[in-house]
């Protein structure tokens, strides 16, 4: 018969079970949903791309610091105050008409606790634009690539100007049809 | 730089701020058509007579169909002035002047209590700045509309989805919502577990079996917890578990009733 001890902290009790909180110590105390997040839009494009933070401990607050860079481009808005382990931070980059310019923008948003330490690595934010588009996402963890790699080449051609966003985005929408992960809903599995 | 963003009476925080710019947000896209207004209406089950809160109402689409095709009596919280004037002249277009309300007003500050459906079609960062004043000030029976984006950690009404995929449809403060059961691990051998996800700040979690109190008996890994979180749960030897939650402000205070059973 199983012996019950109702005086097991959450450690403890974890431990017994065998389970561990995920790396809930080390610098790495949150992780993103994406690290390079991209998006191409219509230059007047005004509105919304997100991204999410889950805390992998209880933290006192998570807050975003972008480039200077970014800092131009974007807007982000997010809920202060505690996060418990587990629990998920969404956070929305605002873009504002005209600020984004057709040969891209990158830079990094840094999300940082009170004291201003890295809670996690950098998010890289890469932004480019073009009148035929609506809004195109795509993402390193998640995109619609198979390779990071191959990602990481696509978003260099844009930026120097060997590719436009226009066909990026086409790209992109190509991945999204023949992912063969993609599932048959209406919402896309990497976009959000 | 970042201790400007620390005062903890903010609920918010946005690099704007941090540049000493106005608060605002102004994003036509984010304007949910008729259909999915109507759509989603329909899913949060809204009724004539009852009280329609629409936080960031841009040009009151959502209010003259929740007025004039549903009867509820509407009220829209929008930021921009030219939006607002937009949409009082579309009340005024389709005869329901009487029953759309139009305030000027932070809508991290509107009063949500009176209300029985409220919507929201914001980025999932405001929903998110939303959800626990939400969950502190609406009555059992509200539901809300959260248009496009979840809100991190509650869960739709079941079936809702099904009634409109536009978004999903949630009642924050009914307390079958705040908790529900996830998996079973009974496979561990002498020390079976079972996940509690948890769905609306918790202050307190007591465990019961067969309806009786059980903190002697049964360990749980919190005893207080935030949504979005699970919550581990260890199986008693015999008896059905239920808990026993309490949530914090307002009224959630209450002690809620048996959330589920593990069967």
């Amino acid at each position: 018969m199983a012996h019950h001890d109702p005086s097991l902290d959450a450690e403890t009790l974890r431990a017994q079970l065998d389970l561990r909180w995920p790396d809930a110590t080390g610098t790495r105390r949150a992780t993103t949903d994406e690290t390079h997040r991209l998006a191409l839009v219509h230059p007047q494009y005004d509105g919304f791309i997100t991204l999410e933070v889950q805390a992998r401990t209880d933290l006192d607050g998570v807050f975003v610091l972008p480039d200077p860079v970014l800092d131009r481009v974007v807007t982000s808005h997010h809920r202060t105050g505690p996060i418990a382990r587990e629990q998920v931070l969404p956070i929305d980059l605002e873009l504002h008409p005209g600020n984004v310019h057709e040969h891209g923008t990158t830079g990094l948003l840094r999300l940082v606790d009170a004291s201003g330490e890295d809670v996690c690595e950098p998010v890289r934010l890469t932004l480019g634009a073009d009148p035929t588009l609506s809004c195109v996402l795509a993402g390193a963890v998640d995109g619609p690539f198979a390779a990071t790699e191959e990602f990481a080449a696509a978003v260099d051609d844009l930026l120097a100007g060997r590719v436009s966003a226009r066909k990026l985005a086409r790209r992109i929408d190509h991945g999204d049809e023949v992912a063969p992960e993609a599932p048959a809903s209406p919402k896309r599995w990497w976009r959000r | 730089m970042v201790a400007q963003v620390t005062d903890p009476s903010r609920d918010s925080s946005t690099t704007a701020e941090l540049r000493g710019e106005l608060f605002g947000v102004h994003v036509p896209e984010l304007q949910l058509p008729a259909d999915e207004y109507r759509a989603a209406f329909a899913a949060a089950d809204l009724q004539p007579g009852e009280r329609y809160l629409e936080l960031g109402s841009g040009h009151g689409v959502g209010l003259v169909i929740a007025a004039s095709q549903f009867g509820a009596n509407a009220t829209g919280v929008e930021y921009l002035d030219d939006a607002i004037e937009r949409a009082r002249h579309a009340a005024q277009r389709e005869g329901v002047s009487d029953r759309v309300t139009l305030l000027h007003e932070d809508l991290r500050r509107v009063d949500p209590t009176p209300f029985d459906v409220v919507s929201m079609h914001l980025g999932p960062a405001f929903h998110d700045v939303l959800a626990a004043r939400l969950e502190r000030l609406l009555a059992k029976h509200a539901r809300v509309i959260a248009a496009g984006w979840r809100v991190p950690g509650w869960r739709p009404v079941p079936d809702s989805e099904d009634a409109w995929d536009g978004g999903y449809v949630y009642r924050p403060a009914d307390p079958r919502m705040q908790a529900s059961w996830g998996d079973r691990f009974d496979e561990t051998g002498d020390l079976p577990y079972v996940e509690l996800l948890v769905h609306a700040d918790l202050e307190s979690i007591e465990p019961r079996v067969d309806g009786v109190p059980a903190s002697d008996r049964v360990a749980v890994d919190r005893s207080n917890a935030t949504r979005g979180t699970t919550v581990l749960v260890r199986l008693p030897d015999r008896g059905e578990l239920s808990i026993w939650a309490r949530c914090r402000a307002g009224r959630f205070t209450q002690r809620g009733p048996t959330l589920a059973r593990v069967t």
